[in-house]
């Protein structure tokens, strides 16, 4: 009794200060009061007055309540973010909306109805959360007044779903005057503390943690940002490592391939048709990729456990947990030892992933080792061939399953965007030209192009094809287009374009010519980076570009493009030619190589870095003529 | 054959030594051309032998055929001297004379050409001079013997066309040393630089080192129309060589400003073989480009380099140019080029 009683005193000591969740009558109270202690015309964007959060944890079951009170003192504030956006996972959470209304300048409260509420599912394709996002929209927000919402997210903890967490962002893009968030939690669930972010400070018990923080500023935002990677955090979670989360996850993926009588012999069919190990995976690959379609399958019991491998087999469909579990077992039936490995698609940095948590996750793909190489590949990915990586989970935070170590990065290629152009240019006596190009995308760059044009027919393929080269090479000129390797899951996806330009300058005037050298070109100007207040990763490309330029021997070409050997630590640009005469006709061979390889930029980088393409850019040119 | 001598015609009249020796000097040593056709056709008119003087105006022209001509002369006047018992030069002293003079005439054109040492030059030109001195004192005695008669008249030592042509050398002279005097005047400021000497031009913010001997700076507007900040000039020894540096506003366009260089040296080397060649400034994004154009015209090697280079607010450009000999052209062009591409910009 008397260590009860030193209990309680020590927490009122220790913790004066608790987030006091509000709701009805005294969430509207406190509202008016926050709003009314406002300083005039001290706020010129949207403002949060207050954001509470109160986690409970009692006999199994997870509470979380949470209220939000904003003001808004201008028309763009109300008209961009009078609303609320609540996520919760609708097949082990509860949501209730408790308090919602807005309060006028001059005091008066409009409730939030049912028809004021509507849930949408969040998700997205490849991934296999259940994420369901409520939209409450205020009603009647005038310039100058404040809504508030009071909400709770119930979820009980089973043995078949033991884990929980929660992730916090103090800062966000509007400046918050008061946050505060608290746990609370008794034997039945043990919780994990991780904070970082250092705008709030946070205070820790044995079964309690408080954090607050006041008037915190909004974050800059920025062009590319992942939010995740940038702001500090809190985290609370019922697992205590990485480990853990392996524990939690990996026996659902054990239990699925095990089922797996329908692979082999799949797998020997395959293997009749297949030239060698690596044409065997290629056609697994393909099976798992393109036979069995995506279908999201995170139903209650499966959101983080995977269909057995026969059952998957027999439906021909799967989601991503599914088609991994698949894959794994048909690549071990090979002597390919595959594992399973989460990844978390909106994350590049572990550091910054706080405390081990299943829900970090939305995704899973398989790894293995072949001749020394790291291979990663995505069977939710019908367009990229498996020696290459999809490109949306490359650099992502992931934990493999099935071995001992923590969080990691799937491997980046040294150039994401690989690009070969070929161009055979006659330029004729009277100052017209005749052009064929052949461009060869290579790996994740084949796989975008596929993935850009699959489900187009074959003349929507070819317009396709045009509006690119309107787009990069000439916006006037009528190319014909043959495509190759749409339909396939190879390396390459190669064009052919033929096209006749018209007499366009006056060889009788002089010879003096630029070749733009579109495609490498296109592929600097849309590399430019601007981000202006966060750094930013930069996927690297790499284009080799050949001109074989013909023009009349008349013309006494005598004018060559200069060799260019453009050095500099994120990149390089080479050119040299070579010059043939002829009886007719002479020939200019033009060699051209740029690579730009993948790396992380800090944003004090990126002027440097634009500054360079732009050096790059203004090279591109192929110079020639007479000159005498 | 035997000499039949035919005094009929007669030869040439005595003319001092120092008369003559200044004629020479007058002429800048072109008299020496008609002193070898006069002194052959006396040879003839006094032998009788089949002399073409004509031809032996050519001998110390072409220089290759001298030494033989001057043998055969050398015999002819030990003939000439046998015959009417004069005293004259025994075997050894012709060939000893022949060797010095015939060694030092063309060894002059040699060094002019392939050494590059006034001082040697100087040297060997006086030699020849000296030996050529002591022919016409030879020749004076032998023409003493004969009777003699001046094709025309003379006044004070020289003849008509003597004196005309003494006078135009002379004002030719005056003219040179006039131009040459107010050149001077000009070029106070040229400085010779030692090689190795490190070039810093401030006002352009850039510096380059001359490594070759013979270099000095000049005047702006000496090498180049005046648009340079800064002018060197190359040995003077050389037909035409020299440096110039050039500065760019951030107005001008680094690309254009190469590629007008390329196209000038197009315009102004015809059938020019060029190079043309970019690269980064180490651990910078500025660029730089060097532009190399030669030909050959007229026998001589032309070229110009252009070493641009980029900097943060605007361009500096070192352009070098050099005309000369072949062999030449060997010697210097290394280095030359080197020097070039040794720019190195700072900011101003």
């Amino acid at each position: 009794m008397r260590s009860k009683l030193f209990l309680i005193f020590s927490l009122l000591v220790t913790l004066p200060v608790s987030a006091e969740f509000l709701q009805g009558d005294a969430l509207i109270a406190r509202a008016k009061q926050l709003a009314s202690e406002l300083q005039p015309n001290a706020h010129t964007a949207l403002t949060g007055l207050e954001r509470t959060y109160k986690v409970a944890v009692k006999d199994n079951k997870v509470t979380v309540y949470g209220h939000k009170i904003w003001f808004y003192p201008t028309t763009a504030s109300v008209q961009n973010n009078a609303y609320e956006s609540i996520y919760f996972n609708q097949l082990n959470e509860q949501l209730t909306v408790l308090t919602a209304a807005s309060i006028s300048p001059t005091g008066k409260v409009n409730y939030v109805n049912e028809s004021h509420q509507k849930v949408i599912a969040e998700d997205t394709y490849n991934t296999f959360t259940e994420t369901e996002k409520m939209i409450v929209s205020f009603p009647a927000v005038e310039v100058g007044g404040v809504t508030l919402i009071a909400y709770k997210i119930e979820e009980t903890l089973t043995p078949e779903r033991p884990f929980w967490s929660i992730r916090s962002y103090p800062q966000q893009t509007a400046d918050m005057l008061n946050y505060s968030f608290e746990a609370q939690w008794d034997d039945s669930a043990r919780l994990y503390f991780d904070n970082t972010s250092d705008l709030v400070s946070c205070e820790q018990q044995p079964a309690r943690v408080y954090c607050h923080a006041v008037n915190i500023v909004a974050a800059e935002s920025d062009s590319v940002v992942n939010w995740g990677d940038q702001l500090g955090q809190i985290t609370l979670s019922t697992e205590p490592d990485w480990q853990a989360v392996k524990a939690q996850v990996r026996p659902g993926f054990v239990n699925a391939i095990e089922n797996n009588h329908g692979v082999q012999p799949l797998v020997d069919e395959f293997a009749d048709s297949a030239d060698g190990k690596q044409a065997l995976i290629q056609r697994i690959f393909e099976f798992v990729a393109r036979d069995i379609r995506y279908v999201s399958r995170s139903e209650a019991g499966y959101d983080i456990v995977p269909h057995s491998v026969d059952e998957t087999i027999d439906n021909r469909f799967g989601d991503c947990k599914d088609k991994s579990a698949l894959l794994i077992a048909m690549l071990r039936a090979i002597n390919i030892d595959a594992e399973p490995v989460l990844v978390a698609t909106k994350r590049e940095r572990p550091g910054m992933a706080g405390a081990a948590a299943v829900g970090l996750f939305d995704h899973v793909v398989v790894c293995f080792s072949l001749e020394g190489q790291q291979y990663c590949l995505d069977p939710t990915d019908p367009y990229t061939q498996w020696q290459s990586t999809s490109d949306w989970i490359q650099g992502r935070v992931a934990l493999n399953l099935s071995n001992d170590a923590s969080l990691t990065t799937i491997p980046r290629p040294q150039y994401r965007w690989q690009l070969k152009a070929q161009s055979d240019i006659t330029i004729t006596p009277e100052g017209g030209q005749q052009e064929r190009v052949t461009l060869t995308f290579l790996n994740e760059y084949a796989s975008l192009m596929r993935q850009n044009m699959a489900g187009l027919s074959q003349p929507k393929r070819l317009e396709y094809m045009v509006d690119v080269y309107h787009e990069v090479a000439n916006e006037d000129a009528e190319p014909v287009f043959e495509i190759s390797g749409v339909d396939t899951m190879s390396s390459r996806l190669t064009t052919h374009s033929d096209t006749s330009y018209e007499p366009y300058f006056n060889p009788q005037q002089g010879i003096s010519l630029a070749e733009n050298d579109s495609w490498l070109r296109g592929e600097l100007s849309s590399s430019w980076l601007n981000n202006e207040v966060y750094g930013q990763f930069y996927p690297g490309f790499w284009v080799e570009s050949e001109y074989k330029i013909q023009v009349p021997h008349e013309w006494a070409v005598n004018r060559f493009p200069p060799d260019l050997n453009l050095e500099h630590q994120y990149g390089k640009f080479t050119r040299s030619y070579r010059f043939e005469e002829g009886d007719e006709m002479d020939t200019l061979y033009v060699s051209t190589t740029l690579s730009m390889p993948s790396r992380y930029l800090a944003v004090e980088e990126i002027k440097t870095f634009n500054d360079l393409l732009n050096v790059f850019y203004k090279q591109a040119p192929i110079t020639f003529g007479h000159d005498s | 054959m035997t000499d039949s001598p035919s005094t009929h015609q007669k030869v040439a009249p005595y003319r001092a030594v120092w008369l003559e020796g200044l004629l020479t000097i007058v002429t800048m040593g072109c008299y020496l051309f008609v002193w070898f056709a006069l002194a052959a056709r006396d040879c003839k008119r006094i032998t009788g032998r089949p002399f073409t003087p004509i031809l032996w105006f050519f001998a110390p022209v072409v220089c290759l055929p001298l030494p033989f001509a001057s043998h055969i002369l050398l015999n002819t006047f030990s003939d000439i001297e046998a015959k009417r018992q004069l005293p004259g030069w025994s075997k050894m002293q012709n060939i000893a004379w022949n060797g010095l003079f015939s060694g030092a005439y063309i060894g002059a054109y040699v060094v002019a050409e392939f050494i590059d040492s006034q001082t040697l030059q100087f040297v060997l030109w006086a030699v020849a001079f000296i030996l050529f001195l002591l022919l016409h004192r030879r020749l004076n005695r032998i023409r003493q013997a004969f009777e003699s008669e001046p094709m025309m008249h003379r006044f004070a030592g020289f003849n008509a066309l003597e004196w005309v042509v003494g006078l135009l050398f002379l004002a030719l002279w005056a003219g040179l040393f006039w131009a040459l005097g107010q050149l001077k005047l000009v070029n106070v400021d040229t400085t010779r630089i030692e090689p190795g000497t490190e070039i810093v031009v401030p006002g352009a913010g850039m510096r380059f080192t001359v490594n070759q001997e013979g270099w000095e700076n000049v005047p702006i507007g000496t090498v180049t129309d005046g648009t340079a900040e800064y002018e060197l000039r190359g040995p003077a020894s050389l037909n035409n060589m020299w440096y110039a540096v050039f500065t760019y506003t951030e107005h001008d366009d680094f690309s254009e400003v190469a590629q007008n260089r390329y196209a000038t040296y197009l315009e102004v080397l015809p059938g020019a073989q060029c190079s043309a060649s970019r690269s980064l400034q180490e651990g910078t994004d500025l660029l730089r480009s060097v532009v190399s154009c030669e030909n050959t015209e007229a026998g001589d090697k032309q070229l110009y380099i252009s070493h641009l280079i980029e900097r943060e607010k605007g361009l500096v450009e070192l352009v070098g140019y050099m005309w000369v000999a072949p062999r030449k052209y060997t010697q210097y062009k290394p280095q030359f080029i080197m020097d070039v591409k040794g720019l190195i910009a700072d900011e101003k």
